[in-house]
């Protein structure tokens, strides 16, 4: 039973980053129908810069506490994610082309974010200093480490945040019109522009944000990207796709499942991340709405 | 208080409307009529900023608003209500009312006063307050888009065909409310297919044909002529 | 920022030269030596800093005058990493004029440079490529320099055996590099008749490695082998392993000898052991970290001395065979003896007299630990007990 204890709060703290990596996706897809399959290559950036505002070892001079530092990289990310929407989402949207069109292109965006990041960072995984460590600290049966707790809490103010957004401010309302009805959300008085560009903005910060926790653990890597990517899309596939707390759920559930499957099924220890492809896979044939029904709308 | 002139417009390669001038006076309740595919709802959207005027130019109250974004045409005073309602089923009456009101300016006292003003015109929107818009009948859908439109506190209001469909009793109220909204001063465009409907509520009407106004008169003119369809083909032979 | 600093050094290297030329001390023309680094490609980590260690060295050979009178200059040629740049790069040093080449890329660059110096006869240095079977091509002018992986597997198993384990569990990652590894440990530890009561490999791109050190901690092994060698899944061991209060000695590979690790798994990995090919006590060791100190400011890693040691031992082969004809060096190269170098065991130094164009004594792989948090001098050495 010990095992199982510790298994939930580390199943747990992975699962909040796969959450975080939905909710990236999430923040994109809702108001604009575009999947950006990018989204890892923000948290492999987001790490990289961690690296760089934190640390002496990308730029020497440079050495912020974490709270500034953190904030440093978030608003970096924020400029990414609108720049990557006004370079590559814009020109297609304004000549008319379908989210399709945007999907590719976002996918060369994807080898150009991989290229610049593995340039500026390197090759080495990179570390910043964790603002909690990893000895190990018990609760009840419980066991886990502060960083992971740290993660959990993270994740849990950031959900709430982005939930009480969506669903009690006005704003946070005309982005859910503008995902049941563009045109409609239009005639509201909605400034399409501003929406598709914080989407894109939001969803850069967050996914940063898992780059830069990720960063403070096992240390900030270029090649990161891939395997959240697959992490947080399989996330929002299993909540729900189009709800926040599904990508919550979604997330939580991969994160306890990954680790449970691993301890205790007989499959060899290098398939870890097969599980979240077989979850997807399962998951778009048998469920494709995901455990909690989309709201309608589409 | 809006002039429409020599607009083109369509989509992608189509093009929908043809070089079409419209004027409505402050105050005024207008009708566009014609026949579907006529590009009434283009041109909608088009006074609207939802798409793009390839040429010709839209003046509201001496200020040119060709090019504009939709939020900053509604600034001036513009509000749609779309064909088919387009409510947000999933979201309550008042969150779509809330939605209406995203470009007032007023702030929360002014969404307060015009929520009162809505509930005040369609009184069962205030008992449906916290229905979901989803769940509401035909015509009290229709009632929650024109309550939504209003919420912005237009100057004039754009109504695309918002009787079809509805059942005549339905029809009655909505007029009735209509009328209250003209005695009020608010400057109307009503594009409707049937023309006694029109024609009750306009007191001049342009018939558009084929993406162009081919003809222009006063509702009593109008209502001399028996078929509607008869008018229709004539003017659309004159055209080709 | 590596890059830049290589950059001044080939400056001021190239700024040397000039004025050992223009002084007119030396009328005589350069040695030149050919470089094949990766400047720009995945491997470029390495490949810098060893590229750094070989620029120093010739700075040195030079301030002291040179080799037979005359300076030694490098030319540097940026393979990227790729095998299918390094042997176009090798013949453009070839026809350069170059009387030798260091590979200072990786594995399969050096594999691939390798046909283009034994057609021309070159002497090519390979100064820490650690594949297994470089030496088995056919090129009697190619030297590896560095140890092949079966050597550290050979002195963990022989520092094992002080130990006494009974059994013991073996961890790696997913990647080429660990598997392979893991592979060698296990038919190590199969000859020498150590059971593996759990073998667990740390998927690249995941989490956390809770699960996999459940199941060893479950299997309760005496020591654990540590053989991952990506950088997350290193610290993710570690992490999992503190996370999980495990108290089993860790044994790992010279992949823990990356400094950075001190970083990313700050203070979680006291105890623990490793083989390294660089020991610090050793007295050349002591010197060159000196130099290498005084020059840059910063601490040496065993890294830079692979490149050093290249250096010297062409400068010690030039000196011998009194020439710079490529077959000159390369007999000479062949018949080096006894050279002492940085790298390797106290005591150790380059021997290719035996007939093994694997120049690293197979006694020179030593054991290291690290105790709060900083790496300690060798507690162990060589593959004898």
């Amino acid at each position: 039973m010990q095992d199982f204890f510790e298994l939930i709060v580390s199943g747990f703290a992975s699962g909040c980053l796969y959450s975080l990596m939905g909710l990236s996706f999430l923040l994109v897809m809702r108001p604009t129908g575009v999947v950006n399959f990018a989204v890892g290559q923000y948290a492999m950036l987001g790490g990289f810069a961690a690296v760089a505002v934190m640390t002496t070892i990308l730029i020497p001079p440079i050495a912020l506490p974490y709270v500034p530092g953190l904030l440093v990289v978030l608003a970096l990310m924020a400029l990414l994610g609108a720049a990557v929407e006004w370079i590559a989402v814009k020109p297609l949207v304004d000549r008319g082309a379908p989210p399709v069109a945007s999907m590719l292109s976002l996918l060369g965006v994807l080898i150009v974010l991989l290229e610049v990041g593995a340039r500026f960072g390197g090759t080495e995984a990179l570390p910043t200093e964790p603002p909690f460590g990893f000895r190990r600290v018990e609760f009840g049966p419980f066991a886990g480490t502060p960083q992971s707790l740290f993660t959990i809490a993270v994740t849990l103010v950031i959900f709430a945040a982005v939930w009480l957004f969506f669903e009690r401010t006005l704003w946070g309302r005309a982005f859910e019109a503008v995902s049941l009805d563009r045109r409609a959300a239009q005639l509201m008085g909605v400034n399409l522009r501003l929406v598709t560009v914080s989407a894109f903005a939001s969803s850069a910060v967050v996914a940063g944000l898992v780059g830069v926790l990720i960063s403070g653990t096992t240390g900030a890597y270029y090649q990161v990207g891939m395997a959240l990517t697959v992490q947080g899309f399989t996330a929002l596939v299993v909540g729900g796709v189009g709800r926040v707390d599904g990508a919550l759920l979604g997330g939580v559930l991969l994160g306890l499942l990954e680790a449970l499957v691993m301890r205790y099924l007989p499959v060899s220890s290098s398939m870890t991340l097969a599980v979240p492809l077989v979850v997807l896979l399962a998951f778009l044939v048998l469920r494709p709405h995901g455990l909690l029904a989309n709201r309608g709308g589409h | 208080m809006l002039l429409v002139e020599n607009l083109v417009a369509g989509y992608g390669a189509a093009k929908v409307l043809h070089e079409v001038s419209l004027e409505i006076a402050r105050g005024e309740a207008a009708a566009l009529i014609g026949p579907n595919g006529a590009g009434k709802s283009t041109l909608m959207a088009a006074i609207m900023g939802v798409i793009e005027a390839r040429s010709g130019r839209i003046v509201v109250d001496g200020t040119n608003v060709t090019g504009h974004t939709t939020h900053s045409i509604m600034t001036r005073g513009l509000s749609l209500v779309p064909e088919g309602r387009r409510i947000f089923a999933p979201f309550t009456v008042r969150d779509n009312l809330r939605m209406g009101s995203i470009r007032l300016s007023a702030g929360r006292p002014g969404f307060d006063e015009r929520l009162d003003y809505v509930y005040g015109l369609f009184p069962r929107l205030k008992q449906r307050e916290s229905q979901l818009g989803g769940t509401l009948s035909g015509g009290e859908q229709q009632m929650l888009a024109i309550g939504r439109a209003l919420m912005s506190n237009p100057r004039i209001l754009l109504l695309d065909e918002p009787f079809l469909g509805l059942a005549p009793k339905v029809i009655e109220e909505i007029q009735a409310a209509v009328r209250i909204l003209q005695e009020q001063g608010l400057t109307l465009l009503l594009v409707e297919q049937k023309l006694d409907i029109a024609l009750n509520i306009a007191s001049r009407a342009c018939v558009l044909i084929k993406g162009s106004i081919a003809l222009e008169s006063s509702s009593d003119n109008l209502k001399a002529r028996s078929d509607l369809d008869d008018l229709y083909f004539s003017l659309a032979e004159k055209a080709a | 920022m590596m890059f830049s600093l290589n950059l001044s050094i080939a400056t001021s290297t190239a700024a040397l030269g000039l004025l050992a030329a223009a002084g007119g001390a030396q009328s005589q023309e350069t040695i030149k030596v050919g470089v094949l680094v990766d400047q720009t490609g995945k491997t470029s980590f390495y490949s810098q800093p060893v590229t750094e260690g070989t620029l120093m060295a010739v700075e040195e050979v030079n301030a002291a005058g040179g080799v037979l009178g005359r300076q030694i200059e490098l030319i540097l040629e940026d393979d990227n990493g790729r095998p299918d740049l390094s042997a176009t790069k090798a013949r453009k040093l070839v026809d350069d004029g170059v009387v030798a080449i260091i590979s200072n890329s990786n594995s399969g660059a050096t594999r691939q440079a390798i046909s283009v110096t034994a057609e021309s006869l070159t002497p090519q240095l390979a100064s820490a490529n650690s594949a297994e079977t470089l030496t088995t091509l056919d090129n009697s002018c190619f030297f590896q320099l560095g140890p092949v992986e079966s050597l550290q597997v050979k002195t963990m198993l022989a520092f094992t055996k002080t130990k006494g384990y009974g059994k013991v569990a073996l961890v790696g990652d997913n990647s080429g590099l660990s598997t392979a590894a893991v592979d060698q440990f296990r038919m190590g530890l199969g000859e020498a008749g150590v059971p593996i009561v759990e073998e667990q490999l740390i998927p690249v791109g995941s989490q956390t490695a809770v699960p996999q050190l459940q199941k060893v901690r479950a299997a309760e092994p005496n020591a654990i082998y540590q053989v991952a060698q990506i950088g997350p899944q290193v610290v993710q061991f570690f992490q999992a392993y503190q996370q999980l209060g495990m108290k089993q000695p860790i044994l790992g590979t010279f992949n823990l000898s990356s400094s950075s690790y001190l970083t990313t798994a700050k203070g979680l990995m006291d105890g623990t052991v490793f083989t390294d090919a660089f020991d610090p006590e050793k007295p050349e060791a002591i010197a060159f970290s000196e130099r290498f100190k005084a020059k840059f400011d910063k601490e040496a890693t065993s890294l830079e001395a692979y490149g050093h040691d290249s250096v010297v031992l062409i400068v010690d082969a030039i000196k011998r065979a009194n020439s710079t004809e490529r077959p000159a060096i390369c007999k000479a190269i062949a018949e080096t003896k006894g050279l002492p170098r940085v790298m390797g065991a106290k005591g150790t130094g380059f021997d290719f007299s035996r007939g093994d164009r694997r120049g690293f004594d197979p006694e020179g792989v030593v054991v290291r630990a690290i105790e709060n948090n900083a790496y300690t001098g060798a507690v162990f050495s060589g593959t004898k007990n």
